[in-house]
């Protein structure tokens, strides 16, 4: 995973996304699910090697949520 | 850049799980972007319009609709431009044309002249063949630098530039050589004209004469040279004399004269110039024959930018008059008489200023006579060279006094 300043993030190798809205994108990853928690957040591209996030990055949880 | 020269749809899909359908498209390579979330169960992305098919099919095993907003891209542009062909051939006239047209002389400018008229190089310039509409790579930029310098000797350096349409001429004219003022060489000051001398300063040489003496044309006031005993002093005389002068002056007016009486009819007349062929547009410019004011205006059809096109519109407006006899009163005739007479002898004079005088008119059958006498102070003095030995001691006759 990338975290570029607090306004993008980029996860690769992922498994999918499990849910998304403006303030949480829960994505599905070999090390269980990542949260990314922000505000006016977007997917902005997602293939099968990566996706990435555009928004307001506040923090990022891994693990079960 | 790439997305608008392909076909890209913009789409919104709606469904309970729309994560499930993004983890579709995404197993399934089928790119998007710029995603943003409408609601819970709806959001908007861009797809190419090209896999839109695949991307319904996998949005359905989803139990997601999708929903096609709008389209843009190129191919949309030339599809919309198909069922406008006027417009479609139009722009690629236009495009086609922008190119060509840079290869003529459409604008030509000149910069760096001063002395020399901006007329007179473009004068050349047509007549060396560059003009409007004139071929562009057929303008031997150097060639013409030494053909236009070979007819405008006052320029000393050119060069010509061309930049698309535009022409531009940068000029360099030469210095001009100033004369500079005689400051050598013995030389003596005379008077210019007779009078009585008022005043004498003198600043370098020997004066000859004093205030109060009467002088002549040509008497030295100030020498440049003395004879002492043993000695000659040569030098360059200078000052100023300043005499009292007799200047007299004879004017003739006629008694009458005519005088324009304006019959109130104007006729205006328009032209078309273009280069130097001319073509009226409307008027009859010779329906007053010559008893007619003209005043012509010209304007150059300028486009933004201030790039002159060679076509300029001349109005022509005439005005119709007739002559009627007028006799010019006696004591007019005396006051344009007298001041013409003070003007004439104080432009006369190199410097000074009239003091007294009297012009007396005479009036005779067809003529007013005016003859000014002026009394004027004056300077009176010019420099001459001074020869130091007269031509008889130059050919070795001199005095044989002492020899005897």
């Amino acid at each position: 995973m990338e975290l570029k300043g607090g306004s993008e993030a980029v996860v690769l190798n992922h498994r999918g996304v499990i849910a998304y809205d403006e303030k949480e994108v829960r994505i599905a990853s070999a090390l269980g699910p990542v949260s990314v928690v922000g505000a006016e957040l977007r997917i902005r591209r997602m293939n099968r090697e990566r996706i990435v996030l555009n928004g307001k990055i506040r923090r990022v949880e891994l693990g079960l949520c | 850049m790439l997305s608008f020269l392909r076909e890209t749809a913009e789409i919104e899909v709606t469904g309970a799980s729309t994560a499930l359908c993004l983890n579709r498209w995404t197993a399934a390579d089928l790119p998007f972007w710029a995603l943003s979330i409408q609601s819970e169960l709806v959001f908007r992305c861009r797809i190419q319009a090209a896999r839109l098919g695949e991307i319904r099919r996998e949005a359905a095993r989803a139990w997601c609709d999708v929903r096609v907003i709008r389209r843009f891209g190129l191919p949309v542009v030339l599809s919309r431009l198909r069922s406008r062909p006027v417009l479609t051939v139009g722009l690629l006239l236009a495009v086609v044309l922008a190119f060509f047209l840079q290869s003529f002389v459409w604008f030509l400018r000149v910069e760096g002249n001063e002395r020399v008229p901006e007329e007179e190089i473009l004068r050349a310039l047509w007549e060396e063949g560059v003009r409007f509409g004139t071929w562009g790579p057929s303008i031997d930029s150097e060639d013409l630098k030494n053909r236009i310098l070979n007819r405008i000797p006052a320029l000393c350096w050119l060069a010509v530039n061309r930049e698309g349409g535009v022409v531009t001429v940068l000029a360099a004219e030469r210095e001009r050589e100033e004369t500079p003022l005689e400051t050598e060489g013995v030389a003596h000051i005379v008077a210019a004209r007779p009078g009585i001398i008022r005043k004498i300063s003198v600043v370098n040489g020997f004066a000859d004469k004093k205030p109060g003496d009467l002088v002549l044309e040509g008497d030295i006031l100030i020498s440049g040279i003395a004879e002492w005993t043993l000695r000659i002093q040569a030098t360059r005389a200078m000052g100023e004399v300043y005499a009292d002068t007799l200047r007299v002056s004879e004017l003739v007016c006629p008694v009458s004269a005519r005088k324009k009486v304006y019959t109130g009819r104007r006729e205006t007349c328009v032209t078309l110039v273009y280069e130097r062929k001319r073509r009226k547009i409307s008027g009859n410019s010779s329906i007053f024959g010559t008893s007619c004011d003209r005043m012509i205006k010209v304007s150059n059809w300028t486009l933004p930018g201030g790039y002159e096109l060679p076509v300029t519109v001349e109005t022509e407006t005439l005005l119709e008059y007739t002559l009627e006899p007028l006799e010019l009163p006696a004591r007019q005739a005396e006051t344009l008489l007298r001041e013409e007479s003070l003007r004439l002898t104080q432009a006369q004079m190199t410097a000074g200023q009239i003091e007294t005088g009297s012009a007396a008119i005479q009036k005779t059958q067809d003529s007013y006579r005016c003859r000014g006498v002026w009394n004027c102070l004056e300077l009176i003095s010019k420099t001459i060279p001074a020869e130091l030995f007269g031509e008889d001691e130059v050919n070795g006759k001199t005095d044989q006094r002492g020899t005897d």
